[in-house]
C-alpha cells in the first residue's frame, strides 16, 4: 500500500509537538459489550480516542452506539482521563449518520474542547492523536471527496496518506495544539478481503470538527424529536428541469412521494411539487451530495408550529408541455414518527418469541396494505415452542385464535386467554411475504 | 405430517461437460428381473429424443441467447414430442436427435408452465423414415406403489440416450413451489419420487415402469442429494398433453384462494372434527373475495361435493378440482365461519398468466416485460398499469437513470397501459423522451436522449 512520494510529507515520531497540549486533553473510552445470543456469552471490548465536549460528556468519532434495550446484552462504559485515572461513565447515544457517539462521565467535568476544526490545505501538516497515546505527524496529502469520508461533513475534507489509516478516530490537530477534525474511514463492505488484497481504503480522511459541534446538544435523540415532512424528496436536476421543458434552472427539492396524513399532504403538498423553501431554510437539492445537509436542516426546523413554504407545481398543458406556478402552503411539521429500529420490542418469553410494532416504515418496506394491522415477529429463540409452530422472522402477526392483535398488548392478552383457556394449540395468522397462513403453536 | 422437500430442487438444466471413466463391462447373466427391465427399455428406448434448444433470453438489459439440452419422447404416430416447459416451452430453435441419431428439427406446438410441460412436434416422414412409427404410450401413475421398479430415460449432462433404474421412492410428494417462466409450478399435481438416477439433462425425459408405459416425465432433482428425483405422474401428463393438442393450452380456472390443510390445525378454534380445507388467504379483488370469502373460512364442499385437505399432498387435487371449474359460471361454496355454516356462489376466472413476453428497447438500453394482475398481486403493487424493467444495460443511455423492478408509469405524459401499447408510444417518441417511472416507494421522472 503506501502512498508515493511527491506530496506525502516526513512521517515522524513527534515527542515534542506543541500538540502535545491537546494530547493532555484526550481521553480514552472503554465500551465493552456482553451480549448472550441464545444461551452463548460473547463479549466485545472497543477502545476509542474522545474528546470533552460541553456539561461533562465526551466525543468519539467512528462508531455510533445506542443504549442496548435487550435483555440478553450489557454495554459497559469507562473513561480513561488523560493521567490514566479510570473515571465511571455512561453511554447517552450515538448518531449514525454522523458514526460519533457520546458519553456522560459521573461526577467529571473536564473543561471542554470547541469544535471548531482549524482549517487544512493540501501540505499542512497535521498531528493525529490515538487512542494507545500515539502521536504522528502527516501532511494533508490533498482535499479529500465526499466519497472517501464515512459521513458527509459540510465542510472540506482532508485526506491523509494511507499509514494514517491505523489512526481510525482518532483525533487530528494542527502542530500548533489547535483541533482539526476526526479520523473517520469509509468502511467498506468487505474492508478485510479489500486491505488483504491490498485495495482496501488508500487513504486516510479528516472530517472537520464542527461537523459534530451539534452533536452533543442533539443527543439524547429521544428529549429531541427530528422535524418530519412525511415525503420522499430527489435532487431536482438538469434531467428533471428537461422533463418539465424549463430553460432558467431552479432550486429546491422534487417530491417522489407524499405519505398519505403526513404534514405535506396536510399542508396541500402533491406528487411531482418542487418545495423550494420551508420557513427560512431554502432547499437546495442538485445532487446527491446535498441530501445530508438538508436533511439534517430540515429536522432542525422548529416543530408544530406553522411554516410558510414555498412550493413550484407543474401543470401540464393540452400541448404536452408543462407550466408552472409558484405558490405558498402553512406546513406544520412534525415529530418523525418512530421507524422500525427505534420501535420497542417486546418478548413472548413462554413461547420464546419478540415482537416490535408495525411501523410506518416498516409498512411501506414491506408494501402491507393499509387496512392490516398486526406485531412484527423480530426474533425467536432456537427451539422454542414459536419456532417449532413455523413462526419466522419477519412474520406479521395479525390474529391469534382468531383475535386481532393489532400491539404487543393485544397480542399478550389474546396469548394469556388461551392459556386460561387451556389451549393445547394456539392459531397464529400471519402475513408472510404477500400471502397470509396459519399455524399453530403448542404451549409447552 | 409429509412435507415437501425442503431446500434448493433444482431444476434439471443441462451441464455440457463430464469426465468419463471406462469400467469393464458386467458379465450378463440371465435373470428375470434383467430381462423385463430390458423389454421395458426395448419398448420406449426407440421414442426416446435428445434435445437441444436454442433458447432466446434477456440479461442485463439485453436480448441474449443460450444453449440448452434435455431430453423428450415420441408420443404418437404424428411425431408429436412430450418434454418439460423449462426445457423447451420458450425455444426459438429446437432439435431433436432421434433414436436413429438422425437430427431433425422440432417445432413448439404449445407449453403449460404451470405442470412444466411442453409439447414439440417433427416431421412423421422424416422421424420415422418411412417405417413403422415407434412412441411410447403412457401407464397409469395412479397405480404406482414403493417399491415398484422404475427406468429413467434421457440425457443426463447432455450425455444423450442414458438409462438408470431404480423404484419409486415416494408416490405422492409436494414440494416446495419453484417458478417456472414466472410460474408456480406443482401447485396442481403431487410429484413422483425415485431413485433412478437423474441429473440435469434428464429433464423431459420418460420413467418407465417395467410394462414399458411412461408412468412420469422426470423434471427435477434434489440437490446435493443421491438419488432423489422427481416426476410429473403420466396421468397429469396424459391430461395436460391432450388439452395442449385439443386447443393449444391447459384451460384453468381460479377463483382466487391459498388453501391449507387442516391436519395441523385439529384440536384448534379453527378446525372442527368435519373435514374441509382451510382458506388461508383470499387474492385481493379475487371472485372469492368479491363473494365475500375470508382467510380462516373452511371449505366445507365446492358446488356439493366434499372438498377436504387433511394433508398437504391432498391440496393439488383441490386446486385442479377449482381449475376445472368452468370460468364465468357459478360455482357454490360451502363455508363455515367460526360456528357459523354459510352458502356463497363464486364465479371462477380464467387462470390468469404470469408469462408474458420481455422485450428489449436497445435504443435505450433496457428491457422490459409486461406486468399481469398475478405480477402486480406477488409484488404487491399499486399501479394497474405499466411495464416493468427487467435490466439495464451497462453505458446505455438508461443505464443511470433506470434500475431493474423500475416501472415505467408515463412516456412524454402518456399514460403506460401494457407492453404493446409501450413499444407503440416508444416507436412514436422523439428524443429526449421524458418518462414517469415508480422505484418502490419513489415516483420520479426522467429523460432518456437516445444514442443514434
Amino acid at each position: 500500500m503506501g502512498g508515493r512520494g511527491g506530496l506525502i510529507a516526513l512521517l515522524l515520531l513527534a515527542g515534542t509537538v506543541s500538540a502535545q497540549d491537546l494530547a493532555d486533553r484526550i481521553w480514552v473510552l472503554r465500551i465493552t459489550t456482553e451480549r448472550s445470543s441464545f444461551g452463548a456469552p460473547s463479549r466485545q471490548t472497543l477502545l476509542a480516542p474522545a474528546v470533552p465536549v460541553e456539561d461533562g460528556l465526551l466525543l468519539a468519532v467512528g462508531f455510533a452506539l445506542e443504549p442496548t434495550t435487550e435483555k440478553d446484552e450489557a454495554l459497559r462504559v469507562t473513561a480513561i482521563d488523560p493521567s490514566g485515572r479510570i473515571v465511571p461513565a455512561e453511554l447517552v447515544g450515538g448518531d449514525d449518520d454522523l458514526r460519533c457517539t457520546i458519553v456522560r462521565l459521573v461526577g467529571a467535568r473536564p473543561e471542554p474542547v470547541v469544535l471548531e476544526g482549524a482549517p487544512r490545505r493540501a501540505g499542512d501538516e497535521v498531528v493525529l492523536l490515538s487512542r494507545h497515546g500515539e502521536v504522528m505527524r502527516f501532511a494533508v496529502r490533498r482535499m479529500a471527496t465526499r466519497i472517501e469520508a464515512a459521513v458527509e461533513a459540510p465542510r472540506a475534507l482532508y485526506a491523509l496518506p494511507a499509514d494514517a489509516q491505523s489512526f481510525q478516530g482518532a483525533i487530528a490537530t494542527t502542530p500548533e495544539g489547535r483541533l482539526v477534525g476526526f479520523v473517520d474511514l469509509r468502511p467498506t463492505v468487505a474492508e478485510g478481503l479489500g486491505i488483504m488484497l491490498g485495495i482496501g481504503p488508500q487513504t486516510a480522511v479528516v472530517v472537520p470538527a464542527e461537523t459534530y459541534a451539534d452533536v452533543p446538544k442533539a443527543l439524547p435523540r429521544k428529549d429531541r424529536p427530528r422535524g418530519w415532512l412525511g415525503v420522499n424528496l430527489a435532487p431536482f436536476d438538469a434531467d428533471h428541469e428537461a422533463y418539465f421543458g424549463i430553460e432558467t434552472p431552479v432550486d429546491g427539492a422534487f417530491v417522489t412521494g407524499v405519505a398519505e396524513g403526513s404534514p405535506a399532504d396536510r399542508a396541500g403538498i402533491r406528487l411531482h411539487d418542487v418545495v423550494q423553501s420551508i420557513g427560512d431554510l431554502p432547499l437546495r437539492f442538485e445532487r446527491m451530495d446535498d441530501w445530508d445537509p438538508l436533511l439534517r436542516a430540515v429536522q432542525r426546523l422548529p416543530l408544530g408550529k406553522p411554516l410558510p413554504c414555498r412550493v413550484l407545481r407543474f401543470e401540464r398543458l393540452p400541448d404536452g408541455g408543462y407550466d408552472a406556478k409558484a405558490f405558498e402552503v402553512a406546513l406544520t411539521l412534525e415529530a418523525r414518527p418512530l421507524d422500525f429500529a427505534d420501535a420497542p420490542e417486546t418478548e413472548i418469553e413462554d413461547l420464546g418469541f419478540r415482537v416490535k410494532p408495525l411501523t410506518q416504515d416498516w409498512r411501506r418496506s414491506n408494501r402491507v396494505p393499509g387496512d392490516l394491522e398486526g406485531v412484527v415477529i423480530t426474533r425467536l429463540e432456537r427451539a422454542s415452542a414459536a419456532q417449532l409452530g413455523g413462526l419466522e422472522p419477519g412474520d406479521l402477526v395479525l390474529k391469534v385464535d382468531g383475535r386481532a392483535t393489532p400491539d404487543a398488548d393485544a397480542l399478550r392478552k389474546a396469548l394469556a386467554d388461551a392459556r386460561a383457556a387451556k389451549r393445547t394449540k394456539i392459531v397464529f395468522f400471519v402475513r408472510r411475504g404477500p400471502v397470509t397462513t396459519f399455524l399453530t403453536v403448542q404451549p409447552s | 405430517m409429509t412435507v415437501g422437500v425442503r431446500g434448493p430442487v433444482l431444476r434439471l438444466a443441462p451441464l455440457p461437460l463430464l469426465a468419463l471413466l471406462l469400467l469393464p463391462p458386467a458379465a450378463g447373466a440371465e435373470d428375470p428381473l434383467e430381462a423385463r427391465v430390458l423389454a421395458a427399455k426395448d419398448k420406449v428406448f426407440p421414442a426416446l429424443v435428445h434435445i437441444v434448444n436454442v433458447e432466446e433470453g434477456f440479461a442485463l438489459g439485453r436480448r441474449q441467447k443460450s444453449v440448452s439440452t434435455g431430453s423428450g419422447f415420441l408420443v404418437d404416430e404424428k411425431g408429436h414430442i412430450v418434454t418439460n416447459y423449462h426445457v423447451a416451452g420458450e425455444g426459438k430453435l429446437l432439435v431433436v436427435t432421434l433414436a436413429s441419431k438422425k437430427e431433425v428439427e422440432a417445432k413448439l406446438v404449445a407449453g403449460d408452465p404451470f405442470t412444466d410441460l411442453a409439447v414439440l412436434k417433427v416431421d412423421p416422414a422424416a422421424a420415422f423414415a418411412g417405417g413403422k412409427p415407434v412412441f411410447a404410450t403412457f401407464g397409469d401413475s395412479s397405480g404406482l406403489e414403493e417399491g415398484d421398479f422404475v427406468v429413467a430415460m434421457g440425457s443426463p449432462l447432455s450425455l444423450s440416450r442414458s438409462v438408470s433404474f431404480g423404484i419409486i421412492s415416494c408416490r405422492e410428494r409436494t414440494l416446495d413451489s419453484l417458478q417456472v417462466a414466472g410460474h408456480e409450478t406443482g401447485k396442481y399435481n403431487t410429484w413422483l419420487q425415485t431413485d433412478a438416477a437423474i441429473n440435469p439433462g434428464n429433464s423431459g425425459g420418460p420413467l418407465v415402469n417395467l410394462a414399458g408405459e411412461v408412468v412420469g416425465v422426470n423434471t427435477r432433482a434434489a440437490l446435493l442429494a443421491n438419488n432423489i428425483g422427481f416426476a410429473i405422474p403420466s396421468n397429469v401428463v396424459r391430461d395436460v398433453v391432450e388439452a395442449l393438442l385439443r386447443e393449444g393450452r391447459v384451460p384453468r380456472s381460479d377463483i382466487g384462494v391459498r388453501l391449507q390443510p387442516l391436519g395441523a390445525l385439529e384440536h384448534t378454534l379453527l378446525a372442527s372434527a368435519e373435514s374441509g380445507a382451510l382458506v388461508a388467504g383470499v387474492d385481493f379483488g379475487s371472485p372469492a373475495a368479491r363473494a365475500g370469502v375470508l382467510p380462516g373460512d373452511v371449505i366445507l364442499s365446492l358446488d356439493g361435493e366434499p372438498f377436504a385437505a387433511r394433508f398437504v399432498e391432498q391440496l393439488p387435487g383441490l386446486y385442479a378440482r377449482i381449475a376445472r371449474l368452468k370460468a364465468g359460471s357459478e360455482a357454490r361454496l360451502s363455508l363455515r365461519r367460526g360456528t357459523e355454516r354459510m352458502e356463497v356462489a363464486v364465479v371462477p376466472e380464467p387462470l390468469g398468466t404470469g408469462l408474458v413476453a420481455e422485450s428489449e428497447v436497445a435504443a435505450w438500453g433496457i428491457t422490459v416485460r409486461a406486468i399481469t394482475p398475478r405480477m402486480r398481486l406477488e409484488m404487491a403493487l399499486p399501479e394497474e398499469s405499466g411495464v416493468l424493467v427487467t435490466g439495464v444495460r451497462a453505458g446505455s443511455p438508461a443505464a443511470t437513470r433506470l434500475e431493474d423492478g423500475d416501472i415505467l408509469r408515463e412516456i412524454d405524459g402518456v399514460e403506460v397501459r401494457g407492453l404493446a401499447q409501450f413499444l407503440d408510444v416508444i416507436g412514436k417518441a422523439k428524443s429526449p423522451v421524458r418518462i414517469a417511472f415508480r422505484r418502490g416507494a419513489v415516483i420520479d421522472v426522467t429523460v432518456l436522449r437516445e444514442v443514434k
